[in-house]
């Protein structure tokens, strides 16, 4: 029976009515308390390995620590990172996408022929990343309407979109942008006390991103609503989410992110470069399922992802900081990728996560 | 709960070894007193830029510094820039760095001049920007013998073939020169195809081979990528053409210049990229360089290919 009286209709009758910690702890398999609650958080069993690499690097060069280099690191993850955190939310929703590199190109290249025809910087920026919201709203619709796996449409999208590319340009980089726009992709702004390194724009536009795309995912309805289809499609429509809706917009969101990101790296360039944005679907997908997100849908954080992303960025800066031969490099960064997911997926089934 | 927590600490601990391993297997050489200086082409494991590597090397070791050496697999130009930020932020003795997107790398080689950190550019120029010297071909020059020998093999008549690496801005205005360069001297001269091969080898010889296959009547080729010598031979062999096309391609590898005696391609463009890294490290550490050093632009043909093979690494 419940507090109130009434008759739990939940309780199957006949069972022990201890709850399920206090079960746990007399068998002995497992305690509750501190160590528990902590291993316990989402983000830990990935954040353990980030330390450990960290430890380990730092040990071995001085120079990890320095302030140029995390700097460095944290401006070599601002790409990605930019892309990998909206990834969250498609893979949240059960989807796939692996247009976002080129996706990332066309938004750079389009923004950049935009300048070079006169348009002024910030309606050429909104034009790129208005073409990554086409090619995203393509894309959720294709999947949606038409019920083509995300695999095969954003996987001839990916083809599309570095095709248009190629023909906009004819291989040949956008150049020269306005001074302006490059200056921007090269300055710092923000310089923290008794630090010799200001923190480049790319990283606090990252951050920004992050604390919103996080808030949005925890706290929100359409957040809880990402999660609601990922996890169960059919009780989430059931509940009277709009199913179709919800993924499409996750689509939308990456690919104007993945524009936004290519446009960043034009404007760090100096110019729009036909093959920007290549290889970065495989590493967005990686710092997404590094960083814990269930390629099944229904779980992932953002800060999860972070995390992952930061695991190769350190990872490659380390590598190269330690001098590890550049053809040991794959090798090392895949042995540790799967050790550091190892890692959580062990804690997360031992503790019935 | 001590049976979970004591296979979180083997596995983080696995994932240290697995960090720290590495570290003695498969690590370049340890940092010499005169400190590192650091070369980073387009490619890391392009069978040319490996070359260039084997130059480098050499004169690091016999000026008493430590070479260092990073590269893309793709040529991914935001990968090779950052990799020129990651020698700043170690502060490199110097940098040989290949700025194949001039535009894209003028500002990180003045973040690295500023910092002190010497700048030679190889293979192509950026010459906006704060380097000390470049070395490399000079695509002129080449492309205008490329054009000049063709011609003279053609008899002044035939049907040309371009094939690049990739669309890159360097390949663009060899193509550009050597059309020109037919045009005007050997008008009966046609280039009736112009493509990219990816330099990836599978890819390279599928568009090798669709190229002959569409245009029979080729029977010139300027391949203006270090892979183009693999691809065309093997593209001819299995198209039933060798001896029928002449293929000028690029660059001195071991491969390159075994087909080359063994009269599959016609020649290749030296290039000069062992000196390329040889030379550039002479270069670095010169205090008033001359700014610019042409290599080698020779066309190496089965008569001249000897001499080139102690360019080449081992393996």
């Amino acid at each position: 029976m419940s507090d109130s009286g009434r008759k739990d209709p939940f309780r199957l009758e006949g069972l022990p009515q201890q709850s399920p910690s206090a079960i746990a702890a007399e068998s002995g398999s497992v305690s509750p308390g501190l160590a528990r609650r902590v291993l316990s958080v989402p983000e830990v069993g990935i954040f353990i390995p980030l330390v450990v690499l960290c430890l380990a690097i730092a040990l071995a060069k001085s120079v990890f620590y320095s302030q140029r280099n995390i700097v460095l690191i944290l401006q070599n993850m601002s790409y990605t990172g930019l892309i990998a955190v909206p990834m969250t939310y498609v893979f949240v929703a059960a989807g796939l996408d692996l247009s976002v590199g080129a996706v990332a190109g066309l938004g750079g290249v389009v923004a950049g022929l935009a300048m070079q025809a006169g348009v002024p910087i910030p309606v050429a920026v909104v034009l790129g990343l208005l073409t990554g919201g086409v090619i995203g709203l393509a894309n959720g619709l294709v999947i949606v309407r038409l019920g083509i796996p995300s695999f095969i449409v954003t996987l001839g999208m990916m083809n599309v979109a570095r095709g248009i590319i190629y023909i906009l340009t004819e291989g040949e980089p956008v150049y020269p942008l306005p001074t302006a726009f490059s200056d921007f992709g090269n300055a710092a702004w923000l310089k923290l006390p008794y630090s010799e390194v200001p923190i480049p724009y790319s990283v606090l536009i990252l951050i920004a991103v992050v604390a919103v795309a996080d808030f949005v995912l925890r706290k929100t309805t359409y957040g809880r609503a990402i999660y609601a289809v990922g996890g169960n499609e059919e009780v989430a429509r059931l509940a009277g989410i709009r199913v179709g809706l919800v993924k499409v917009s996750t689509y939308l969101i990456v690919a104007v992110a993945s524009a936004g990101a290519g446009i960043l790296l034009a404007s760090r360039l100096g110019s729009a470069v036909a093959a920007a944005g290549q290889g970065w679907e495989m590493l967005s997908i990686a710092a997404v399922i590094i960083g814990g997100t269930s390629m099944f849908g229904g779980v992932g954080t953002v800060l999860g992802v972070m995390i992952g992303a930061a695991i190769m960025a350190v990872l490659s800066n380390g590598m190269v900081l330690v001098n590890i031969s550049p053809y040991w490099q794959n090798l090392v960064l895949g042995v540790i990728m799967v050790l550091a997911v190892g890692l959580d997926h062990f804690r997360r089934s031992r503790l019935g996560l | 709960m001590a049976l979970l927590r004591w296979q979180i600490v083997g596995i983080a601990l696995a994932l240290a070894v697995a960090t720290a391993l590495p570290i003695g297997c498969g690590k370049q050489e340890a940092d010499s007193n005169k400190g590192v200086i650091w070369m980073i082409p387009s490619h890391r494991a392009h069978p040319v830029w490996l070359v260039g590597r084997n130059g480098f090397e050499k004169a690091c070791r016999e000026m008493g510094y430590t070479p260092k050496w990073n590269a893309a697999e793709n040529a991914e130009l935001d990968v090779n820039i950052g990799y020129v930020e990651q020698a700043i932020a170690e502060r490199a003795a110097g940098i040989l760095v290949f700025p194949y997107n001039d535009v894209a790398y003028t500002q990180v080689i003045n973040k690295a001049a500023e910092a002190g950190i010497p700048v030679v550019t190889i293979h192509w120029d950026a010459p906006a920007s704060k380097r000390k010297a470049f070395i490399g071909p000079d695509p002129e020059v080449y492309a205008v013998a490329a054009a000049d020998r063709l011609g003279e093999l053609l008899g002044g008549k035939g049907n040309v073939g371009i094939m690049q690496g990739n669309f890159n801005p360097l390949e663009n205005k060899v193509a550009r020169i050597f059309t020109g360069r037919l045009a005007r001297k050997y008008p009966a001269i046609k280039v009736v195809a112009h493509d990219e091969d990816t330099t990836e080898t599978v890819k390279a010889t599928e568009k090798a081979i669709n190229m002959i296959q569409t245009h029979p009547e080729l029977n010139g080729v300027f391949s203006s990528t270090g892979g183009g010598a693999v691809s065309w031979s093997k593209a001819m062999e299995e198209t039933g053409t060798l001896g029928r096309i002449y293929v000028i391609s690029m660059d001195v590898t071991r491969q390159n210049l075994d087909l080359v005696k063994a009269g599959k391609i016609y020649g290749v463009i030296a290039q000069g990229i062992y000196d390329e890294g040889y030379q550039g490290v002479k270069l670095l550490l010169q205090d008033s360089p001359k700014p610019i050093n042409y290599t080698d632009n020779t066309i190496i043909t089965k008569d001249l290919a000897d001499p080139y093979y102690s360019q080449c690494g081992g393996k």
